[in-house]
């Protein structure tokens, strides 16, 4: 017996267009098949055996991928990820640098705890701008499992260096690096957190399809 | 529960988009509306797979023959409109014309042919 989800899965996996528009059509399908499976059960037809039938009703899901697929011809999902993490490195390092090197910001700067003086302070500050803008753009060019898999990993990253913090502060030692500290770890938790994060879940994508139960990629 | 359509799938292909147009020239509707609407008026005769509209739809849509908007429904979520832009006000009015000079020119063959004066 097919779900509404695994069905919608099959229609939109790897659909060569942007995140936006996947969504987008996912929505609509589902909205319709919606229709068609009230419209049945108004008819005195079980919900799942409404649902069974309005997905024949709909038509096979691979070929609806293969026309949509035809019509939106936009990049494998493999180049709008490159795409989005390569834009949001490029934007978060000029942004970075500018702020690093406009004079009028370096209070602002100082204030949000941002070293900017000297080639090192520079140095990290581009570092930094490079790899938040880089998980900004992956984020921006992902899906909807890809967003859950980032966040999950990100907040679980955050925790843990939260722990870490209010541990150390209970034991009486010195709180680790300040406020620099836990600036640098909201900016490497979508990083290091998130990256854990995507690694694990492509591991289980992978096995649990291995294993037979059909799930497409972490996206 | 819906009878079976007397005419389904390649036949219907060549004139899924005439009969799209046609339809979003007289009001704008989402995906679900137009199936039940060509059901409607070929009694039931005229079905195909209602999942294979979206292709077309949005591919009228890059065409820059339709253009879409979600409207919240009370009845549930939000549905898609689409409606017909300007030049898919033309290209609808053209495609009904070659399909009238075209069934009139069939109907002539099963006629018998023209009348020679």
């Amino acid at each position: 017996m097919t779900s509404i989800g695994a069905y919608l899965d099959r229609v939109c996996h790897r659909l060569r267009a942007n995140p936006a528009a996947v969504e987008d059509v996912r929505e609509e399908l589902r909205a319709h098949l919606g229709e068609l499976i009230k419209e049945y059960q108004r008819a005195g037809v079980s919900r799942p055996e409404a649902i069974q039938i309005a997905l024949q009703e709909f038509g096979e899901a691979q070929a609806i991928r293969g026309w949509l697929d035809q019509v939106h011809q936009g990049d494998p999902w493999w180049v709008l990820r490159l795409k989005g993490l390569g834009t949001g490195m490029l934007l978060g390092a000029m942004l970075a640098t500018v702020l690093t090197l406009a004079a009028p910001l370096q209070p602002l700067m100082g204030r949000l705890w941002l070293e900017s003086g000297g080639e090192l302070g520079r140095a990290q500050a581009t570092l930094n701008g490079l790899l938040v803008g880089g998980v900004a753009g992956l984020v921006c060019a992902g899906g909807r499992r890809f967003y859950a898999a980032w966040l999950l990993g990100s907040l679980a990253w955050l925790v843990e260096y939260l722990v870490y913090w209010v541990q150390s502060i209970a034991a009486g030692m010195p709180v680790p690096d300040g406020g620099l500290g836990m600036m640098n770890a909201v900016l490497l938790a979508p990083v290091v957190g998130g990256f854990f994060a995507l690694a694990v879940g492509a591991g289980t994508a992978a096995l649990l399809r291995v294993l037979g139960r059909l799930r497409p990629e972490v996206r | 529960m819906p009878s079976e359509p007397r005419y389904r799938g390649d036949i219907l292909k060549g004139n899924t988009l005439t009969l799209i147009l046609t339809l979003l020239g007289e009001q704008p509707m989402y995906g679900y509306a137009i199936a039940k609407e060509v059901e409607r008026r070929s009694e039931g005769a005229l079905r195909f797979r209602q999942g294979l509209l979206y292709p077309a739809l949005h591919q009228l849509e890059r065409e820059g023959l339709v253009e879409s908007e979600w409207v919240s429904s009370p009845e549930g979520p939000r549905r898609k409109y689409y409606q017909l832009t300007r030049k898919g006000r033309r290209e609808a009015a053209a495609l009904r014309r070659r399909w009238e000079a075209f069934s009139q020119v069939v109907n002539q063959v099963l006629a018998g042919g023209a009348k020679s004066d």
